[in-house]
Parts: structure tokens; C-alpha cells; sequence
């Protein structure tokens, strides 16, 4: 140091120094007040770490989605189905399970907006009490919702009617029952709803519809449906015989399919209204005689024990002349019932009442819009252009949404709304069944639910809580303790009103024979989603990312065709498709998809959104271009190769076929009975000692999981519920595109013959198990009670148990893929799973923390762990109950019996892994009039 | 024993030499100037190694997912280059203890830099398996070390045998190299000019005063070194080998694989040598010291190990048809059809069809056809670890999990800075340390010969 410089000592230097380093340390940051409170007085019933279980119900298509909701400390973690609600018993659908996302969701409006200013509750509630102040007989109030079947609800419309006589409540949704609706009420005269009871069909025949998991009564229908076809202790099989587009969930498990066009579809149903002598001159369609012959003599030997669907999309008129054939064959009130309107506007067109509101607009009638919770500027029919109308309109336009979308951008206002698990309603399930719906927690951001919406507008008090029990308690007339079972239970014990109908046959049959089937090239069918559904689950990265029905294609919407079509059209999957209709026209990339009509193409909604958050925007294809009010769902038109570019399609499974390989086995009734362990016999297991290592001992509990292959319908609910329960990542499309997503459990399927076989895999938690043999540090071990336990503290990361694991069970973070930071996902997280880090193995561990769960309890009360205590995720969701799990070291547990039942077989068994997850071979129920369709291809195997 | 030289076989030391001109001509490449060209490779060679340290620095940043692995393919590059690292450092151990053993002079001349080689190759493997793990930081639990947490490694995995194959075959190699190097170094302290090298010199030197005590001690220890590392040559390739026959995926169970990785090794580790040897020669003028007797030699050994690896690939194929096993049978037709085939058409191009040309004693004495088909054999080694890491991963028992797997930019940057590292230290190598053992050398000359009565 220079001499001639300030003479700082050593000592001068180092406090000095020390000095400038704790100022820098402090300078900019001022310590947030943190107070500690003490848990002095607890809160009733809660206790850290043990979860509280309740009731209520999710509205899906304005249908309650019966729910038993898990909350940790006052936050909802996981839905379960409401296991003792008629219409759930414990399943849910993959929408269900996936909602609680959305709860979360990070790009939720927080706060009130008017023409993107912040402004305050109190501003919003002085606006519109302003505004409605000057609309004295409500003429040019509207109120747009989604669906709803809430009594209370109704009930409060009723006295906004009261103050605003002239206000309308529009209910609409893209995707409606309303077809169904209208047919029953040409042929009855009766507004009403369908449901049906599946445990009475001894056979099922569904025309391009999907009972078991695209109606609202699906849980309900599909657990029947389980019941009825499990052959090792089923009294009697139930046959399904499909008639459809695309492949559906019920068609999948059908046990004949045929794929027709919708156009062939309705020349089909006529041709069997014609043979089972309703009149009519039709004829089967080319190709499908024998097939229909059989069908129609299987019919008439079922009379009153069977049941058609069709599916909502097809017109009017064929569920008119699908209601006729049910009653030609009494199936009325024995397997098909009907109960009074459950939805609010059943006999409402809504998309002629989105029309009434888009002329409304036009004709400057419109003083003040609500639209809660919908999005019409996304999802209306093409030929309106509400976005424009809403933004020259003078009105008023309020919009309430958990996330700002597309019709939020056309309002003044942007309100936050609630979401179902932050507020009180109530919701009718697919029977009519009343459902309760309860928050889970206090709202997160402040918002308005719809109930206290129209308690505003009716000069109601109160939240949503006041106006949902002033109903049941004052007008319908519950007593205290009743409300207070219907609020424990989910729902009250009483069916709501079934309607006994006369069905007119002959005009059934006349309505179908008027309609006009026009010729077209090609022939398009509009459906939504087989995750995001209309575009409403667009921003859940967990439906995203779920691998879609029969394509398994993630993140996009392409159009499907048949591979005959494809070869026409001179397209490959990937390759783009033009559509045209009546001029419009549009341009998306296609996946060849097996199992499809010849001349038909399926796109899907959902999809080409603008807005409503980050995941949402920018993905897919707009296909809400063709509806219109006249043509909604199915249109005629023309494909032809859309350009020489390709878009890139990531699927989770990139091959389809068994290569000869004996991995679902299937055989039909007749070989099954004929041989019982035709399973087993496929593949031969090498003795129990044929290993270098001891074996393992299990003398206390032995778990163990079944999965029926005859049951599990490909719907995904496991898989949402496995990703909910086990805090399991999202990647993003590029991630998946190279093979990184990290479902624990996935269901894959194979394409075989006129199959689409389904087969969910879980680990198979081995007992000679290759992956714990190749750890290098001890991460993945065996535990006493036959499970290999991952320890995700000791994983380095070697991927060596991946490589060695033959049935590619296992997932790795080759990043940080969990989001350590957002603070609202923090509270979705199941606490009893650890968040795995960056480069760290996971996979499927049999819910271990459900099993500590139930021995730590058993423990406690000093007991065994009793038959049925646990119930893993994937097992809770299920909707057929295809998965069991068990102890099969306990002979009075149900898994024993199917652990050793001959139709049981380990999946690559000759590897001598001993799978702990075994499948129950798949039985086709195959009438054998038929069965010569349904030749087995011997696979080139050598064992 | 009496050799019979065919007139038409160089000799392993071309005559004329003296035992002060071996030490002038192997010390001047050290203490002449630095040429040019060592510069411009040189600084390559640095820039190359540069790549790797940012595609490790990316590495570490972001993840392993940075590379093109996925599932079903966990293990890529990183394995392959490890693999294709641990059979290049064979030849050195090879030359320096089994053909010691064997008494096969024609080795002195090679030897030196073939275990510097050795070494140097063994380093970017062991890199490998450090960093191509989840969590790298935690890597050090993959050694046996005493720990609070009261854990050992998990004895059973092969990673584990990996572990002590290459961390004992990594000091048996460096011990051995720089055992030979002592006398060397002696030399140089001797005719180094400058004070500081000779200080450097004399420390690495360790007092060597060639006393005969000292070189006996030194020819008994060299014996004993020698002793250890012949069953490592053959050892650490089986265990390298049992990563993957341990395993259950059709395509690595198999029990042939350890003769077969041990000869491909072999046959790596010479297309290595060879690949330095050559340009050495000639950019050092050594051609009496690396005489066509050595290429020929080499070009022998490349060709036999060649031999045996396509018997084990044509045995690979055979018993897979002939085991009758589904899965084992699909591995070999896909490897054929599947997406990687042409890898595995270019493997058999490299591996069998170029060696063949070996036969021909002219090639074998052409240093230019040598050294391209040491090219070929060098991509051809690459290759085979490509087609079995990932070909045997990307399809295997449930076609639902297939998959596809392509290296990335920073798989590549890896892969190519690992070869800079390589040269980097070669040529630090080449300009510091006698390239060929001086004493050694000495000992073709004739009047060596007379003495020592060993032949």
C-alpha cells in the first residue's frame, strides 16, 4: 500500500471493512413484522397433519360431480369422489379430479378490474347498484351462465324476476344435452331428462355415444357397468355393442364395434327401427348386415333388460326415434327413466338464446351483461360475432371469471368469480339427486360467487352461505338438523321427481325418416375435448398434459381420421388438413387414429385460445369455427391436404402394437370358459427359486394391486388423481415431445385387430425387482412388505433403475421440473409427499403414504390393518373399479382371490420378476353369431 | 531365442543409433524450441477443452436434462463416451505390461505414450460417470467411505464394481507410467538449460543417480507393476462390461460381453495409438525410432482384435435367433430395420469391412491407409457403445414405452470437449515429458543385447 496514502492500520482496515459489509448486508431490506402466535387455542377438529374429509360437489354441465374433498389445515389437497353420494360412490372423472388446479391457479384475477384499472370491491358494488337503480323494470339486464340445476339458484332468479321482471337468464355452454332433450319432448311431449340405470342392462348399444364417460351420470353408469362385467363374479355379462364415429371409452370396451360416419350412423339406427318392425324402409349400410342382423335378434331377446344411447351431438330427431326403439323394446322405466328438467332453460335452444342476446346486442337492447364463469366470445356459434357486438355496445358488460378470457377482453368490468371449492351452492346430480356444494377455504382472491351475483341483483344481503340455506331451510323447508346432514352427507336421500312418459313410437320413427342426410365428401363431428373439454380446462396444465383418449396426444387438438381416409387425403399424422365448410375453412394438423369412420374426421374444441392465461393462450387449433346455430356439432364438407408443412404432435405412447408379445391378453367368453388359465398359459414363469439372491420374506402384510383389464375404460381419472395425490409434475409439450413426462402411472393401449385394448401401468413393484439390484447407493430398496421403496434423499441420479426397469415404470427430473416458488401451488401439494428435486428418480409407490397412513392408525388403536383401509389413488378415482389393492397375505381380502383367480397373469412373467401389480385378462363378452369378426391373430411368439 | 528378421521387416530400431543419440534425439524434441505447429494445436486442443468446461458449466446449471436423454434411453452420450474413453486407455496397460510380460521388445519405443494415452484417456472416462448423474454434488456417494449416515454403496450394482475397476486401473496406470518415467526425467535434469526446469526435473526425478541399485529396484518394481496391471487389462472391461450384462434389457444381457468389450477395447486402444503415432512419427521425424516393424506390428494387433469383436457381434446376433427368445430376436431385427439402423450398417463399415484391409502387408506399412482405418476404427468403437446403450434401451419388452433418442448440442460439446481434454494434455505431454522411453530404447541397441543376455 502506498505510503503516502490514508494510514489505515490493520486493524482500522478489517473493522472498517466489516463495518461497509453489514451496512451493505441491511442497507435496502426492511424485515417484514412477523408475529408468532402460539396454537393456544386450537381450532375444533383440527389437528396438524391429519387431514379433515368433506362433502360437496362439483357442477360439470351444470350436473353435480358428487365430491369428498381432502384439506390439510383448512387448504383442499385432493378430490375424492363422495363414496356414499348414489351418483359418485367415491369416483370422479378426470374434470373433478383435475378442478383443484384450477383453485390454484396462478393466473387467477385477483383482484377487480374496470377497463384494466384496479379498482376496489366497494367501487364495483356502488357501480352496479348504481347501474341497476336506473333499469327499474330490468328490461336489457342479462345474465349469461354456464348450465345450472341449482334449486336455490333458481329460486333466486326468481326474485331478481321479482325486482327486474324484464331481466333473461341465458344459460349456455358449447356442449349441451339439449338434442336429447328436445327428442324426448317431440316424442312425449314432455320437457324432462334421461338417465339411466346400467344395472339392469344386460345389453348396451351405444350410437356414437359415450355412457360410461362423457355423460353426466358416467361414475354412476361406469361403476354399473363394472358390476356387470366382471366375469369371475358376475351373474350375468353385460354385452356392449358399439356404433360409433371415433373410438369412446365405452367403445373401446365394447364387445362389437363398428365404426361408421354419423350420417351411416343414423342410416343404421333407421335400418334397425325398420328390422325390429318399427316401419321405415331403410336398410343397413353396406358392410354392416350381419352385424346388424345380430344386433337386432340380441335385442329382441333382451327386451326390457336393454338399453340404446345416443350420443348429444346427433340430431334431435334420432334420439326421438332412439326413445321410440327403447320403448318398442320396454325398456322404459326398467333400464332408461326420466325425472322433471334438472337443468335451468331445458327447453331452451342455448344456442338460439345466445342468438336472442347477440340480436339484443345488435339492436342497442342491451343495458347491462353478466356473464359469469362462461366465455360466449369464445364458444358461441361462428355466425355471431359477439366480441364486436359487446365491444361497440353501450352496455354495461361485467365479467366474472376466475381468469381473464376472451370475453373478458370485450367487458368493462373483470371480476374475479369464486371457484366452486371457495363458496356455497347446491347442484343436482345426473338423477336429480340434491348435492350440496361447500367451500373448502376462504375465498383466495376477493370475488363474487354466482349465488351472491344474484343476490345483488335481486337487493339480496348476504353471502353465498346466507342465500343457499335461507333456501333450503325457508323455502324448501329442511330443519336445522337436516341442513346440517345434507351438508355432512353431500346430498339429501330423497330422488327427485321421476316422470312416467308415453312415448310416441311412430313419430320417433317419422322424425328420423325426415331427416335430410345430405352427401358430402367428408363428414365433420365437432367434440370437446378429451381434456380441456370446451376450452374451460384450457389453462390446467394437469389436463394438458393428461394423454388424450385412444391418441395419447398431449397439448394440441388435432383432427383424427382413419387411416383409409389419411391414405385418400394423402396424409400422415402431423400433416395438415384443410377443412371446408360452406366456404369456411380451416387448417389443422391430423393423427391417424385406428379404429375411426372412413369418410368422417373428428376435431375437437377446447383449443385456439387468446386469452385466459399462460398455459391456455396459443396452444392448438380454433375449431368453434363451423358451429353454427342451425349445424352445431356435425357438419358436411370437404378435406383435402392442407400444404406440404407439418406440425409437430407429441404423444406420450409412440407405438400402438403388441409386436406378438403377450402383454393384454384377451380372449372371448366362450374361449375363457372353455379355458380358464388361457392367460397364464401364454407366457411361462420360471420357478420361484430361479434367482442368485435369497428371497424375501413376508410375514406380515404384503401388498399388492389387480387391475381387470375387462373394466378399465381408458378414462384418465387415475392418472389425474395419481398426479393430484402424489404432487407429480407437469413438463410441457416440448419435455413430453422427447419422452420426459413424469405420470407415475400411465394407461397404455394397443391397437389390436378392430381393439383398442387398455392397459394402465403402475410399478409393478417387483419382488425380484431389477431396478433395486443396479442402484449404485442404495436408493431404491426393498421393503418388508413387498414394495420398492424409492428413497429420493439418497438418489444421485444414475438412471441405471430406469434402464433396467422392463416395464419403464420409472421417472426421472432431468430438470427442476416442480415449481418450487409460486406461492398458491404450494398449498395444492399433498404434504405427505416429499417434491422431488432436479435429477432425482420417482415413481409409483403404491400410495405408501396412504399405507402409513392406515398402519399408523391401526397402530394406534392397536389392531391389523383391516381389508379395504387403503385405497390408493388411482383405486379411489375409478370409476368401473378396475384396480384393487390389497394385502395378499390376508385371505379374507378381496385381492387374495383375485391375486390367485387363472384369469390373473403377470405382465412379462418369463423375466422372473414377480410382479406384485397383476391383470386380469380381458373376457369379450362376443355374441358368437358374430365371432368369427373377432379372430384372435396368433402372435409369432416363442415364449 | 534367435529371430530370424525377414529382410523385408524393418527392424524395431533402425540402425546407426548409439546410446547418446537415442537421448539427443528423444530429449531435443524437449529442449529445441517450441515449433509452431504445437502452438496451433496446442491452442485447438485448449480451445476444444474450453467447449467442455461451458457444457459442463451448462450441465451443472441447468440439469442433465440439458442432454438427449429420456425414458426409456436414461443412459446416452455420457455412458457411450465413457465406455468409448475406458477401451482407448487399454492399449497403453496393454503394451506396457502384457507385452513386457511377454518380453516383445518392439514395445519400448511405443510404450511411453501409449500410457500417457492410457492415462489421459482414462481421465475423460472417469469424467463421465461424475457428471452424468441427476445430482453430480452427490456423486461422492458412490465411494465406500466411512459416513454419519451409517450407509455404504449397494454392493450388487455393477456401478459399483465401475467404481474400484476404474479407480484402481486409473492408480495401477498412473503408477506404472510414472514409474517409467523417473529415469527419463533423471535425463532430462541432466541436459535441461534452464535452472527451473532442472528443478522440476529433479523433483519428479525423485534422486535418481542410475545406480545399479536403482535400476534393479526400479526393474523389479517396473515387474511387479507390470504383474498387477495384466489382469487389470482384462478385468476393467469385463466390470465396464457388466453394466450392461447385468442388466435385463434384451441387447445387454448377455454373458459374451466381457471377452467381447475386452477385444474391442484392445482393438480401440491401438486405432488409438496408432492415431497418435503416426502424426507423431512424422512431425518429429522418429521414423527410426517408430519403425514400419511398429505400424505392422499394430496394424497385426488391429486386426486379430478386430476378428474376435465381429465373431462376438455375428454370436451376438446367432444366439439371440437361436435362444428363441422374442425379445432378444426383435433387439437384433431392429438393430438391422429400426431407426438406428444405418448406425449399425456404418459400425459393421468401420469395424469389419475397413479392418479387413489389414490383410494386405502394404497397408499395414502405409502410415496414411494406418491411420485411416485407425479413423474408422476410432468411429466405428464410438459406434458400437451407440448401438448398444441406445438401441438397446430405445425399444425394449412394452412397445407402449419406445422411444427415440438424439444426442444434443451439448451431448456433442461434451463429447468433443472430452477430446479436447484428451489433446490438450497430450500435447503438454508431448512437449514436456520423453514421448519415448529413452533407457528403454536403449535397450534394442545392439551392445544392450550383448550384455543383458536375455535373449
Amino acid at each position: 500500500m502506498s505510503k503516502k496514502g490514508i494510514k489505515v492500520d490493520r486493524r482500522r482496515f478489517l473493522q472498517l471493512m466489516g463495518a461497509a459489509w453489514a451496512l451493505g448486508g441491511t442497507a435496502c431490506t426492511r424485515q417484514p413484522l412477523e408475529k408468532i402466535v402460539p396454537y393456544a387455542k386450537r381450532p375444533e377438529d383440527i389437528v396438524p397433519g391429519v387431514p379433515l374429509f368433506f362433502m360437496t360437489s362439483f357442477p360439470f354441465g351444470g350436473y353435480a360431480q358428487p365430491l369428498m374433498v381432502e384439506t390439510h389445515e383448512g387448504r383442499p389437497t385432493k378430490i375424492e369422489g363422495n363414496p356414499i353420494h348414489p351418483a359418485s360412490k367415491g369416483a370422479t372423472t378426470l374434470f373433478a379430479q383435475a378442478s383443484i388446479l384450477d383453485l390454484y391457479d396462478p393466473d387467477r384475477t385477483k383482484t377487480f378490474f374496470r377497463n384494466n384499472t384496479i379498482r376496489t370491491r366497494k367501487t364495483f358494488e356502488n357501480y352496479v347498484n348504481g347501474k341497476l337503480e336506473t333499469l327499474r323494470d330490468g328490461r336489457g339486464i342479462w345474465v349469461i351462465t354456464p348450465f345450472a340445476s341449482s334449486n336455490s339458484l333458481k329460486w333466486l332468479w326468481g326474485k331478481v324476476l321479482e325486482r327486474f321482471p324484464g331481466a333473461r337468464w341465458v344459460t349456455y355452454e358449447p356442449f349441451s344435452r339439449f338434442y336429447i332433450f328436445k327428442g324426448l319432448h317431440e316424442v312425449s311431449g314432455v320437457w324432462g331428462d334421461v338417465y339411466y340405470d346400467l344395472s339392469t342392462v344386460d345389453l348396451l348399444v351405444t350410437l356414437d355415444a359415450d355412457p360410461l364417460a362423457g355423460f353426466p351420470g358416467s361414475t354412476s353408469y361406469a361403476r354399473a357397468f363394472g358390476e356387470k362385467r366382471r366375469v369371475y363374479e358376475s351373474e350375468k355379462l353385460m354385452r356392449i355393442y358399439s356404433v360409433e364415429r371415433t373410438f369412446t371409452p365405452t367403445g373401446s370396451v365394447a364387445d362389437h364395434r363398428l365404426s361408421l360416419a354419423p350420417s351411416q350412423i343414423i342410416n343404421f339406427t333407421l335400418a334397425l327401427a325398420n328390422r325390429l318392425g318399427l316401419g321405415s324402409d331403410a336398410q343397413f349400410p353396406e358392410g354392416t348386415e350381419k352385424f346388424g342382423e345380430t344386433l337386432v335378434n340380441d335385442l329382441l331377446r333382451n327386451k326390457g333388460r336393454s338399453l340404446i344411447v345416443a350420443g348429444e351431438h346427433l340430431p334431435y330427431q334420432l334420439h326421438a326415434l332412439v326413445f321410440a326403439i327403447n320403448a318398442f323394446l320396454d325398456n322404459l322405466n326398467s333400464t332408461i327413466f326420466f325425472t322433471s328438467p334438472i337443468l335451468a332453460n331445458t327447453e331452451k335452444n342455448p344456442f338460439e338464446a345466445i342468438g336472442e342476446f347477440s340480436k339484443a346486442l345488435s339492436n342497442n337492447e342491451v343495458k347491462l351483461v353478466i356473464f359469469y364463469d362462461t366465455n360466449p366470445v369464445y364458444y358461441s356459434p361462428s355466425e355471431f360475432d359477439l366480441f364486436n357486438q359487446l365491444r361497440v355496445s353501450k352496455a354495461t358488460k361485467i365479467h366474472f371469471g376466475l381468469l381473464k378470457d376472451e370475453t373478458a377482453f370485450a367487458c368493462d368490468w373483470h371480476v374475479p368469480a369464486l371457484h366452486y371449492l371457495e363458496c356455497w351452492g347446491d347442484h343436482k346430480a345426473y338423477d336429480g339427486t340434491l348435492s350440496m356444494q361447500q367451500p373448502m377455504i376462504e375465498p383466495l382472491y376477493n370475488g363474487f360467487s354466482l349465488h351472491e351475483v344474484f343476490g345483488m341483483l335481486a337487493g339480496l344481503k348476504g353471502d353465498s352461505y346466507d342465500l343457499v340455506k335461507e333456501y333450503w331451510q325457508n323455502d324448501y323447508g329442511l330443519s336445522e338438523s337436516e341442513w346440517k346432514q345434507f351438508v355432512h352427507d353431500g346430498f339429501l336421500p330423497r330422488k327427485g321427481e321421476d316422470l312416467d312418459l308415453k312415448v310416441d313410437i311412430g313419430k320417433g320413427v317419422g322424425l328420423a325418416q325426415s331427416l335430410s342426410r345430405k352427401e358430402s365428401a367428408i363428414e365433420i363431428v365437432l367434440a370437446p375435448d378429451p381434456t380441456v373439454y370446451d376450452g374451460r380446462f384450457a389453462n390446467n396444465s394437469w389436463l394438458q398434459e393428461c394423454p388424450k383418449f385412444a391418441t395419447k396426444v398431449v397439448w394440441d387438438n388435432p383432427a383424427l381420421l382413419s387411416p383409409k381416409t389419411a391414405r385418400q387425403l394423402r396424409v400422415k399424422s402431423g400433416d395438415y388438413v384443410e377443412l371446408d365448410v360452406d366456404g369456411r375453412t380451416l387448417r389443422l394438423p391430423v393423427w391417424v387414429l385406428e379404429g375411426h369412420a372412413d369418410g368422417a374426421i373428428s376435431i375437437f374444441a377446447g383449443y385456439g385460445r387468446k386469452a385466459g392465461g399462460d398455459i391456455a393462450k396459443d396452444k392448438g387449433f380454433y375449431c368453434y369455427k363451423f358451429m353454427t346455430t342451425a349445424m352445431p356439432y356435425v357438419y358436411y364438407g370437404e378435406a383435402r391436404k392442407g400444404g406440404s408443412d407439418r406440425y409437430e404432435l407429441v404423444s406420450t405412447q409412440g407405438h400402438h402394437r403388441m409386436e406378438g408379445r403377450h402383454i393384454v391378453r384377451y380372449a372371448t367368453l366362450e374361449e375363457y370358459e372353455a379355458n380358464h388359465h388361457f392367460a397364464r398359459e401364454l407366457e411361462e414363469e420360471p420357478s420361484e427359486d430361479m434367482s442368485l439372491y435369497p428371497p424375501f420374506e413376508y410375514n406380515g402384510n404384503a401388498w399388492a394391486m389387480v387391475i381387470d383389464l375387462s373394466l378399465c375404460i381408458g378414462c384418465n381419472a387415475c392418472i389425474i388423481a395419481c398426479q393430484s395425490e402424489n404432487n407429480v409434475p407437469v413438463v410441457g409439450k416440448e419435455e413430453v415431445a422427447v419422452g420426459r413426462e413424469m405420470h407415475w402411472l400411465r394407461v397404455d393401449g394397443y391397437f389390436e385387430g378392430d381393439k383398442l385394448l387398455h392397459q394402465p401401468v403402475p410399478c409393478m413393484q417387483c419382488e425380484n425387482a431389477p431396478c433395486e439390484v443396479v442402484c449404485p447407493v442404495t436408493a431404491t430398496v426393498h421393503s418388508k412388505e413387498g414394495l420398492n421403496d424409492m428413497v429420493y434423499n439418497r438418489c444421485v441420479g444414475t438412471r441405471y433403475c430406469q434402464n433396467n426397469c422392463p416395464y419403464k415404470v420409472r421417472r426421472f427430473n432431468f430438470y427442476l421440473y416442480q415449481d418450487w416458488y409460486t406461492e398458491t401451488l404450494k398449498m395444492l401439494r399433498n404434504p405427505n409427499v416429499s417434491v422431488r428435486s432436479r435429477g432425482v428418480m420417482e415413481k409409483c409407490t403404491y400410495c405408501i403414504q396412504r399405507i402409513s397412513k392406515a398402519r399408523i392408525a391401526a397402530s394406534v388403536e392397536g389392531r391389523d390393518i383391516q381389508p379395504g383401509e387403503i385405497v390408493t389413488a388411482c383405486q379411489q378415482a375409478c370409476p368401473t373399479q378396475a384396480i384393487y389393492f390389497g394385502d395378499k397375505n390376508n385371505q379374507n381380502d378381496r385381492i387374495y382371490k383375485l391375486y390367485n383367480e387363472p384369469l390373473t397373469y403377470s405382465l412379462l412373467a418369463s423375466l422372473n420378476t414377480r410382479p406384485r401389480t397383476r391383470y386380469v385378462a380381458r373376457v369379450i363378452n362376443a355374441n358368437s353369431e358374430l365371432v368369427q369378426r373377432e379372430v384372435k391373430k396368433e402372435g409369432n411368439t416363442h415364449g | 531365442m534367435d529371430r530370424v528378421e525377414k529382410p523385408n521387416v524393418a527392424p524395431v530400431l533402425a540402425p546407426g543409433h548409439s546410446v547418446g543419440s537415442i537421448t539427443d534425439k528423444i530429449a531435443s524434441v524437449i529442449l529445441q524450441k517450441t515449433p509452431r505447429w504445437w502452438y496451433f494445436g496446442f491452442g485447438i486442443a485448449f480451445l476444444l477443452f474450453m467447449l467442455l468446461q461451458l457444457a459442463l458449466f451448462v450441465l451443472f446449471v441447468k440439469g442433465v436434462g440439458v442432454w438427449g436423454i429420456n425414458i426409456p434411453v436414461g443412459w446416452g452420450f455420457a455412458i457411450i463416451n465413457f465406455v468409448w474413453w475406458i477401451g482407448i486407455g487399454h492399449a497403453g496397460t496393454l503394451i506396457s505390461a502384457i507385452l513386457l510380460l511377454l518380453r516383445q521388445d518392439w514395445r519400448t519405443s511405443i510404450n511411453r505414450f501409449a500410457e500417457a494415452m492410457t492415462i489421459f484417456a482414462v481421465a475423460c472416462a472417469g469424467l463421465f460417470p461424475l457428471i452424468h448423474v441427476g445430482r453430480p454434488w452427490l456423486a461422492y456417494w458412490l465411494f465406500p467411505y466411512p459416513n454419519t449416515m451409517g450407509l455404504w454403496p449397494q454392493f450388487r450394482s455393477p456401478l459399483m464394481w465401475d467404481v474400484f475397476a476404474v479407480s484402481t486401473y486409473a492408480t495401477i496406470s498412473l503408477l506404472f507410467w510414472y514409474l517409467g518415467l523417473i529415469p527419463d526425467l533423471a535425463t532430462m535434469r541432466d541436459r535441461a538449460k534452464s535452472k527451473v526446469a532442472k528443478i522440476i526435473y529433479g523433483v519428479f526425478a525423485m534422486g535418481w543417480r542410475g545406480s545399479v541399485k536403482h535400476w534393479h529396484e526400479h526393474e523389479v518394481a517396473s515387474l511387479l507393476l507390470a504383474g498387477l496391471a495384466t489382469p487389470l487389462v482384462l478385468s476393467v472391461h469385463s466390470v465396464v462390461s457388466f453394466d450392461f450384462s447385468i442388466g435385463i434389457i434384451p441387447g445387454w444381457h448377455t454373458t459374451i460381453f466381457p471377452p467381447y468389450f475386452v477385444a474391442g477395447a484392445i482393438f480401440a486402444g491401438f486405432a488409438m495409438v496408432i492415431t497418435l503415432a503416426v502424426p507423431l512419427r512424422k512431425l518429429f521425424g522418429m521414423y527410426d525410432l517408430i519403425t514400419e516393424r511398429h505400424l505392422d506390428n499394430m496394424g497385426k494387433i488391429m486386426l486379430a482384435t478386430g476378428l474376435i469383436v465381429a465373431y462376438g457381434y455375428a454370436m451376438e446376433a446367432f444366439t439371440a435367433w437361436y435362444s428363441g427368445n422374442i425379445y432378444e430376436w426383435f433387439m437384433v431385427y431392429n438393430r438391422a430395420t429400426g431407426p438406428y439402423r444405418w448406425h449399425w450398417y456404418a459400425l459393421f463399415l468401420c469395424n469389419i469391412a475397413a479392418v479387413q484391409l489389414l490383410w494386405i502387408k502394404k497397408v499395414r506399412l502405409n502410415p496414411i491407409y494406418l491411420w485411416i482405418i485407425a479413423m474408422f476404427v476410432n468411429v466405428g468403437m464410438w459406434l458400437e457403445r451407440f448401438i448398444i446403450v441406445v438401441t438397446s434401451l430405445h425399444r425394449d419388452f412394452l412397445p407402449s414405452s419406445w422411444g427415440y433418442y438424439k444426442g444434443t448440442i451439448w451431448d456433442w460439446a461434451t463429447y468433443i470437449g472430452s477430446i479436447g481434454l484428451f489433446l490438450f494434455l497430450f500435447f503438454l505431454f508431448v512437449r514436456f515429458v520423453p514421448m519415448i522411453a529413452i533407457f528403454e530404447v536403449k535397450t534394442l541397441l545392439p551392445e544392450a543385447k550383448g550384455r543383458s543376455g536375455n535373449e
